[in-house]
């Protein structure tokens, strides 16, 4: 099961570290989040129901809202360190993308992560989220469309 | 392939950043033990040091009356390591190859 759990957090620790990122806003307290998941795995707190990826996206996003239920205070996401890195190694393009995508909605921003960065379908973003896969793909395409008129 | 598609596969070339290594939950588990280990081995160590360099009757041993006099009423259990000490730095060797006592016990 340790081993099973590091190899999830190997393969998948970057797509889950971006979506506790998109929820919190603070890749600090989102790494935070991210190990506080696994930390439950490895001691045996919690257990792995179902499909592994799928369950820690879930997991991630019911420690991140429990975290932001207990912070008075929310941190700008553009402000606060990259967690997108860019592909020419920039760190201004980095953080102009990480400032448009804090300006869209929290919703649009989650299935635009989980979609794009987290590799889910509509169906397993859906799952993770407990909405409609219609209503994700919908999020999604004002995401997207959103975005690119901010960033472009 | 449309601009949102496009638009699409140039996020898709950013790349999340990898986040550390978890905390070894283990290490944290030895902590407490790790420390008592710790504590233990400075323990020895210092214990070790003590006794090397504690003053003993077997160190540079000047082999007159008034020392062994000071060791026999000091240290008496170690007054016969003494006497065996001065006699080897001072009497002579009797195993010695072509030493005078080896060559005199063959006339």
């Amino acid at each position: 099961m340790k081993d099973d759990a590091r190899g999830l957090y190997e393969r998948h620790g970057r797509a889950l570290l971006a979506y506790a990122c998109a929820l919190l806003r603070d890749p600090s307290a989102a790494e935070d989040v991210l190990h506080q998941v696994f930390l439950n795995v490895l001691r045996g707190k919690a257990s792995i129901d179902g499909e592994p990826v799928r369950y820690l996206f879930r997991a991630i996003r019911n420690t991140a809202l429990n975290h932001i239920r207990g912070q008075s205070r929310e941190v700008e996401l553009a402000g606060a360190g990259v967690w997108l890195e860019s592909p020419d190694g920039s760190t201004e393009t980095s953080l102009a993308l990480q400032s448009a995508l804090a300006t869209l909605p929290a919703e649009q921003r989650e299935v635009l992560v989980l979609k794009i960065w987290g590799q889910l379908t509509f169906e397993e973003a859906a799952a993770v989220i407990g909405i409609s896969p219609n209503t994700a793909a919908s999020r999604y395409r004002y995401g997207l469309e959103k975005l690119k008129e901010i960033w472009t | 392939m449309d601009d949102l598609d496009k638009f699409e596969s140039r996020l898709r070339e950013f790349r999340p950043r990898r986040p550390a290594m978890i905390p070894d939950e283990r290490l944290q588990r030895l902590r407490g033990p790790i420390w008592v280990a710790v504590a233990a081995g400075l323990a020895a160590a210092m214990f070790v040091a003590a006794r090397m360099h504690r003053p003993s009757t077997r160190e540079a041993i000047t082999p007159t009356l008034g020392t062994l006099t000071t060791i026999a009423l000091e240290h008496p259990d170690d007054l016969d390591a003494a006497l065996t000490e001065i006699s080897r730095t001072s009497l002579p060797d009797v195993t010695q190859p072509g030493g005078a006592l080896q060559m005199l016990s063959k006339l």
